[in-house]
């Protein structure tokens, strides 16, 4: 069996025996704990490794995203924030990084990352750098050794990087999230807290692009697994489900809905496999990135219709699918920010 | 480039009645008495939304995700100090005596605060506006009486419907599909009443309500001929509340299942009229379906403020976000929405008043007599006895009768077509404000990643949206149409699954 097949099949029978059992609480959290088998299980798998090459990466998020999405999100976020201290460069971005397989890495990743209106600020003082003000949702803050955030450097642009223990870092509470839950995130703040400069990784907001650029695969492949997920559930609900003198699926509207979301699921494998190719044109990856993100998150709204009232509740997972999706389609920030990028390409 | 001034910017929710309800203010020019009345529970509402429903909204869900026991106790009280438990109750019956429409209106603006606050009063609303339109008016008087009781002491006397099946929802909304429903449900005639046996699932206040209003045929394999509604007091032997759903959204308004082993009911349980399917259940889904349409526009509007809000406030790129071209264009959008939104559910709960249910509250003239009689007139046994006399029924039950097939319709159609079109313009405001807010609006802490929980909803009950368009078809474009091809046979293409 190849590397990719033998990985997808570790985390399909991790997901099914592990995740699938705790997939209640993880969709209760933060009201309740997390559960304690999920985080060392990824370790084990190998998902937190530095080495781990993204179109593996893809294939695994993918699988552990058809069971649950808020582990796959963890590690999609984990690989995110260790890629960027890593193009960042330079001895601090080793020290962090170089402790391969030890303490996970966080980040705002639903936040447009080379913009930092809403970022801590920075002041240089002397040798030092004092960060002031919150960083909002930071996935992954309340597990992770290493925070990664951009700030507000004068007007300008920069990314840190610390470590949660340093003193002077603060990690909010877990915060109750649309979906992803079981991928806790917090806010994290400083009150005018001084750290050596090394802290300050880079300051061109290059780096988050270039960085973005590569993991749109790897967070399409989230996208897909929720809506395969959706879709498969779906099928199997309007097959059983009897109403108007025959299954539902006999009904003409039903197939129409089912089959758009079918639609839309090939337009997330096609998305996910062009963006797994090298050489692809900047403007068509990210076009197919923001398109089948958007549409998973319309789509799994029509999972839940399907199952009418059974799809609102939490028993049969379309509700999750569909909070899931449209918290995926907020990877590397909003669909209408990045689309003003897109304008402008020429193709 | 002018920026931003915050000085200069008028609020949609500053925005007067007129403003909101152009087509109701002109209405108002002919009968000043009737626009009197919405605007009054448009400001009552409005109080009540600022003073109680914005500053607990998120709490009170918090509360249901960490105990799904939770009763939001505190709301109920305060929204029965306002009198929203029986604002539409008739004066005769101890209630506000305005229409079913001014109620809507209240739901817009109270849905925009929160949808599961505004679907807890308004699912109770429902439970009387289906007693009222079996014209058992001894029933209603009875009902009203305990309501409105219990409302002056700060207990109010809740009320639910149920009529969803575990094995028939869309199959119960529709007299058509009621042929092929297999239901499980069912009122046998016994001596001297019947034995009630099955069960009713995703009932909203069912875990809380004190009278159900249940809709069960005495013969399951013929509910067209004999489905009736049937009132079943909590704590009748043989009745419980079953599982509570955990539900995505609308957290404040429990979904309950409710159970009947062998229960035993009174003759006196039955309201008193022919049975529902046809007629009766038409004109209340006529009445309803534009209360929903209310709440798809407050779901609109609720995301469309919130995403005002934040756009004055926050930053992008440098300048606050309402300084974008495109979230201009995204709030415009929005705003339009509501309009259109508003537009759709005003025409229903019109149509409701002039050719629905509504209409048959005051073509006897019972309205009129309630505005001009004084309240301790209107208490008296000889009023009591007028209204709830089999005459009054009798006038009642030949009322409905006496609508023409497109009268009902009518009132049908605009129901239909507001519940599908302010719903899917509710969730359509739900993708656009969460554009607007970016990751800011994924936190719970924010108000509008609920929204587009609780919205989701309103597509799927009172009739998924897809029944709804098959109601309209059959309404307003081919009203020859009696049953639609119930066990349609896919196309040969069709038939050639393709798995995913
Ligand atoms: C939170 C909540 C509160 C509720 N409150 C109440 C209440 O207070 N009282 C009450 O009685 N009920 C209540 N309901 C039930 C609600 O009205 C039903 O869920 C709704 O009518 C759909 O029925 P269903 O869930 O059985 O879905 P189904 O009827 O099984 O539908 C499943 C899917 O098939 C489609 N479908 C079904 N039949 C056809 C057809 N003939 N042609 C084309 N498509 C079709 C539907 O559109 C849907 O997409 C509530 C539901 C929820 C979720």
């Amino acid at each position: 069996m190849s590397e990719l097949g033998m990985l997808r099949e570790s985390v399909r029978r991790f997901a099914r025996e592990v995740v699938a059992p705790t997939r209640e609480a993880l969709n209760h959290f933060p009201e309740r704990p997390l559960p304690a088998g999920i985080v060392p299980g990824l370790g084990e798998l190998g998902l937190f490794d530095a080495e781990i090459e993204l179109p593996l990466l893809g294939v695994a998020l993918e699988e552990l995203s058809k069971v649950a999405a808020a582990p796959a999100a963890l590690v999609l976020t984990h690989a995110f924030a260790r890629a960027l201290v890593r193009e960042a460069g330079g001895g601090r971005s080793a020290a962090l990084g170089g402790l391969n397989g030890h303490g996970l890495f966080a980040c705002p990743i639903y936040s447009e990352l080379d913009l930092s209106d809403d970022a801590p600020s920075l002041r240089r003082v002397g040798s030092e750098i004092e960060l002031d003000g919150t960083a909002s949702l930071v996935v992954g803050a309340p597990l992770a050794r290493v925070l990664v955030l951009p700030v507000r450097d004068a007007g300008g642009w920069g990314l840190v990087g610390l470590e949660s223990s340093e003193p002077g870092v603060s990690v909010g509470e877990a915060l109750l999230t649309l979906g992803m839950r079981g991928c806790p995130s917090a806010d994290v703040s400083f009150q005018r807290a001084r750290f050596p400069a090394d802290r300050l990784l880079a300051t061109s907001p290059d780096v988050a692009r270039r960085v973005a650029r590569r993991f749109r695969g790897a967070a399409v492949a989230i996208s897909a697994g929720v809506l395969s997920s959706s879709v498969a559930a779906a099928t199997e609900y309007a097959q059983e489900r009897y109403q108007g003198g025959g299954a539902i699926l006999e009904h003409q509207e039903v197939r129409a809905i089912l089959g758009r979301m079918l639609e839309d699921l090939a337009l997330c494998h096609e998305a996910s496999e062009l963006l797994s190719r090298e050489g692809v044109p900047e403007w068509r990856a990210l076009a197919a990135f923001l398109r089948a993100k958007e549409r998973a998150a319309h789509a799994t709204c029509d999972g839940v219709q399907l199952l009418g009232g059974n799809g609102y509740m939490e028993d049969y997972g379309q509700e999750r699918a569909m909070r899931d999706a449209k918290q995926a389609q907020f990877f590397f920030g909003r669909t209408d920010v990045a689309r003003q990028a897109l304008a402008g390409a020429v193709p | 480039m002018k920026h931003f001034d915050p000085e200069a910017f008028t609020a949609q929710s500053e925005q007067s009645f007129s403003q909101m309800y152009p087509a109701l203010a002109a209405l108002g020019r002919h009968r000043p008495q009737l626009l009197k009345d919405y605007e009054r529970m448009l400001r009552e509402a409005r109080r009540f939304r600022r003073e109680y429903i914005e500053p607990h909204a998120l709490d009170v869900e918090r509360a249901v995700m960490h105990d799904p026991e939770y009763v939001a106790e505190g709301a109920i009280r305060a929204a029965s100090e306002y009198g929203f438990f029986s604002t539409m109750i008739p004066r005769a019956f101890g209630g506000g005596g305005l229409s079913f429409g001014a109620m809507i209106i209240a739901m817009e603006e109270l849905g925009a605060g929160c949808l599961g606050l505004s679907n807890l009063l308004g699912v109770h609303g429902l439970a009387i506006a289906t007693v009222s339109a079996t014209g058992d008016l001894g029933a209603m008087e009875k009902v009203c009486r305990l309501l409105t009781q219990g409302e002056r002491a700060g207990r109010p006397h809740l009320l639910s419907t149920a009529i969803t099946e575990p094995t028939a929802g869309t199959d119960v909304e529709d007299a058509d599909l009621l042929r092929v429903a297999r239901l499980v449900s069912e009122a046998t005639p016994v001596r001297g009443g019947y034995r009630v046996n099955g069960r009713k699932v995703f009932i909203s206040n069912g875990s809380i309500a004190h009278t159900h209003v249940v809709i069960l045929p005495t013969d399951k394999k013929k509910p067209v001929e004999t489905t009736f509604a049937f009132l079943i007091e909590t704590g009748t032997p043989g009745f419980r509340v079953g599982r509570v759903e955990r539900k995505m959204g609308q957290k404040a308004c429990p979904a309950a299942e409710l159970i009947f082993e062998d229960c035993f009911i009174p003759e006196s349980a039955r309201l008193n009229s022919k049975p529902l399917p046809g007629r009766a259940i038409e004109l209340v889904l006529g009445a309803t379906r534009g209360g929903v349409g209310a709440w798809g526009t407050a779901a609109a509007r609720g995301a469309f403020e919130r995403a005002l809000t934040h756009a004055k406030t926050q930053r992008l790129d440098g300048r606050f976000l309402i300084d974008h071209q495109w979230v201009q264009i995204k709030l415009a959008d929005m705003q339009r929405n509501v309009m259109l939104a508003r537009a759709s559910y005003v025409d229903a709960m019109l149509s409701n008043e002039l050719f629905g249910l509504s209409l048959l509250a005051s073509r006897n003239g019972m309205s009129e007599i309630q505005r001009l009689l004084p309240q301790r007139l209107l208490d008296s046994a000889a009023v009591k006895k007028v209204m709830t006399s089999r005459r009054a029924r009798e006038g009642f039950q030949t009322a409905i009768d006496e609508l023409a097939d497109w009268e009902v319709d009518t009132a049908s159609a605009h129901g239909s077509a507001a519940k599908v079109s302010c719903t899917d313009l509710g969730m359509q405001n739900c993708h656009l404000a969460l554009e607007v807010f970016g990751a800011a609006g994924l936190r719970h802490d924010r108000g509008i990643e609920k929204i587009y929980r609780d919205a989701k909803l309103l597509q799927i009950y009172e009739g998924t949206n897809q029944l709804n368009r098959i109601e309209l078809y059959k309404r307003a474009v081919n009203r020859g149409a009696t049953g639609l091809d119930l066990t349609p046979k896919p196309s040969v293409a069709a038939e050639q699954e393709v798995q995913p």
